[in-house]
């Protein structure tokens, strides 16, 4: 089953870039401005012994994982203050619900008023996008607590810390790592558009030098890296989160009854 | 006059206009409305006896110049390098040199800085002032070497590289270009009051 899905997969990519390569040579698209997939290809194989290209990945990487690490733990942090003190929960939430919605890249400017081009430009955007994901995931954890368990670990004479400890979090602890998943991913957008807007250092901004440059492949290749990046980051936060639930139904795929 | 400047205005390769006038009615891609650019293809208009007010400006990026007009979605992009060689390769016109049309070597970007930061690090300011003259000078001088130091911050292909106009790199700027800008940008209504020269130049 497994060798199947692996073959069908490779089968479908395979598929889709000889789309790529055929769709331009065949003059359905033009190919100065959509080179086929050899090309793109080449101009990857280029950029890749660019020492620059390495700097630029670097770069992206720091800006993505500091702003995850900042989103989750401050997520976490705050999702667990306000669903524990009393009252907090329905203070904030109509600010909370204000909040969210807004676009990070609406914050652009006033990343670039506040700290120009530079990396906590990035950080501003990267944490203000992925806070909310993990925020969220947090106050729904909380919410699905189940009362028996609760009242049961009161009956044993589990202080709160215990509580939050052997109760809380193991009940959350699903829904902050979904959280973790999608900030994850919405982390690894806003580092590249901030770079790409702003002009901070990294892949983003290398994105951009390219296309001013008039350099198509490189430009698409570039878009290629991020792709691929995505996709390791998604692979790697599934790995994490199945690791971490090694312990729950979901990841156990045992029967429920 | 058209070609031989860094920027141009340009149209299709077999399209029906031939000079600045016949842009009345028509759709043109400036990289910002009201800048220097759209006031340089206002003056070529009126140089050529067009009106113009007549003139459809839209906002556009210079890299996506080439597309937009390769494909028909404007008549024409006031568009400068490497955009200009791009647009070249693809057979299009030049039908002006707009900027050449506003002054002979105008003078299209300087450096500022502010007057506090003057008074506090004029030393700062006059090295400044005079490593910009000299790698200016150096690089007017010598076109091949600024070809090649193009290449290491730029990804411009060397094809496209190879067929670009450089522009010149004067370390002085001319007061009569910019006093010709500045009464053009007054009678196209881009200023709340006139900018006064003698605050603003060195």
């Amino acid at each position: 089953m497994r060798g199947a899905n692996a073959a069908l997969g490779a089968a479908g990519l395979a598929a889709f870039l000889a789309l790529g390569e055929a769709v331009p040579r065949l003059g359905l698209v033009k190919e100065a401005y959509f080179p086929p997939t050899s090309r793109i290809a080449d101009a990857l194989g280029q950029e890749v012994t660019d020492h620059a290209f390495w700097t630029a990945l670097g770069d992206t990487l720091t800006g993505w994982a500091l702003g995850l690490a900042i989103a989750v733990g401050a997520g976490v942090v705050v999702g667990l203050l306000v669903s524990v003190v009393p009252h907090l929960r329905e203070a904030t939430a109509s600010t909370i619900e204000f909040l969210r919605p807004i676009p990070s890249v609406a914050l652009i400017p006033l990343a670039v008023l506040l700290y120009g081009t530079e990396l906590r430009s990035v950080l501003l955007l990267v944490v203000y996008a992925s806070f909310w994901q993990v925020l969220v995931q947090v106050l729904y954890g909380v919410q699905d607590v189940d009362p028996v368990a609760e009242e049961t670990a009161r009956s044993y004479g589990l202080g709160p810390w215990a509580r939050v400890r052997h109760v809380l979090w193991p009940t959350a602890l699903p829904y902050v790592m979904t959280g973790v998943r999608l900030a994850a991913a919405v982390a690894l957008i806003l580092a590249v558009t901030a770079e790409l807007v702003i002009g901070a250092p990294g892949l983003g901004a290398r994105i951009a030098v390219a296309e001013t440059s008039q350099a198509v492949p490189d430009m698409y290749a570039l878009v290629v890296v991020t792709g691929l990046l995505g996709l390791l980051i998604n692979v790697g936060a599934r790995t994490v989160e199945r690791r971490a639930l090694a312990w729950h139904q979901s990841v156990r795929g045992e029967v429920m009854v | 006059m058209a070609g031989k400047d860094f920027g141009a205005i340009t149209v299709k390769k077999g399209s029906p206009i031939k000079s600045a006038k016949e842009l009345e009615g028509k759709k043109v891609a400036v990289n910002t409305l009201k800048n220097i650019n759209e006031t340089a293809v206002r003056e070529s208009v009126r140089k050529a006896g067009g009106d113009p007010s007549k003139v459809k400006f839209v906002e556009l990026a210079f890299d996506q110049m080439p597309a937009a007009l390769d494909s028909g979605q404007i008549d024409a992009a006031m568009v400068v390098e490497p955009a200009l060689a791009t647009v070249k390769g693809q057979g299009a016109t030049e039908i002006a040199s707009s900027l050449v049309d506003v002054a002979k070597d105008l003078t299209v970007a300087m450096y500022f800085t502010s007057t506090q930061y003057e008074q506090k690090n004029p030393d700062v300011v006059k090295k400044f002032q005079e490593a910009t003259a000299e790698s200016l000078a150096y690089a007017d001088a010598h076109p091949d070497e600024v070809r090649q130091a193009v290449t290491t911050y730029t990804k411009i292909p060397a094809a496209t590289l190879a067929q670009v106009t450089l522009p010149k790199w004067p370390a002085k700027a001319n007061r009569a270009s910019i006093e010709a800008l500045e009464k053009l940008g007054e009678q196209d209504g881009l200023f709340k009051s006139t900018p006064d020269l003698d605050k603003l130049l060195p």
